[in-house]
């Protein structure tokens, strides 16, 4: 038997987990209410998720339906299939880095802040990335 | 770059914590970036240490680490 595992994470913007989602080469659909995720057909716990990794679309997409479910503190839970092993907490901890980055761009944006160097991965998987100020 | 020219340096990890060490700044500039990331990351600061340059008057330099 085959279940959905519930992780929860401290990722709370959609459009900056959705940027890291595609960022990773992932098909992500939104919507604006939760939907039904495509698990395994004899899985009667059914799962409902806003943002969704469809099943069998795209180079890196899982077996089933692999999704991100808005909870009343404002997180997603990441909502994966036992069956896709490759999605197991290595990949959710690059998907956490990657929304990371996303959440830096935007806000460097609004500060105006100028990109100092293209980011770097490092060793351990995280990623540094520089900006300036430039001076008045 | 200028010389005047401030450099901030992210480092993001796993479990969605930010680094943020600034360089360069001068006065309250840093503090007062730092407080507009925080804010605009809806951040919480979990880790703050105060470089030797922060007490030199024309030099404020902070590290600060952040959840969400």
């Amino acid at each position: 038997m085959s279940k959905y595992r519930v992780n929860q994470t401290s990722m709370t913007e959609g459009d900056c987990l959705e940027e890291a989602l595609q960022g990773l080469g992932h098909t992500v659909e939104r919507h604006n209410h939760a939907v039904e995720l495509q698990g395994w057909p004899y899985d009667r716990d059914k799962k409902f998720a806003e943002i969704v990794v469809p099943a069998h679309r795209g180079a890196n997409a899982p077996q089933y339906d692999l999704g991100f479910k808005k909870q009343k503190d404002g997180s997603y839970a990441a909502l994966i299939e036992d069956m896709d092993y490759k999605f197991g907490k290595e990949w959710l901890g690059k998907v956490e880095v990657a929304y990371g980055h996303a959440k830096v761009k935007k806000m460097a944006d609004d500060l105006g802040l100028e990109l100092l160097a293209e980011p770097e991965t490092l060793s351990n998987g995280d990623i540094k990335v520089q900006y300036v100020q430039r001076s008045a | 770059m200028a010389a005047e020219d401030k450099v901030v340096t992210f480092t993001i990890s796993k479990g969605g914590k930010i680094a943020v060490d600034m360089d360069g700044f001068h006065g309250q500039g840093c503090s007062e970036l730092q407080d507009q990331i925080t804010e605009r990351m809806g951040a919480k600061v979990v880790d703050e240490e105060v470089k030797p340059e922060y007490y030199d008057d024309n030099c404020n330099v902070n590290t600060l680490t952040s959840g969400r």
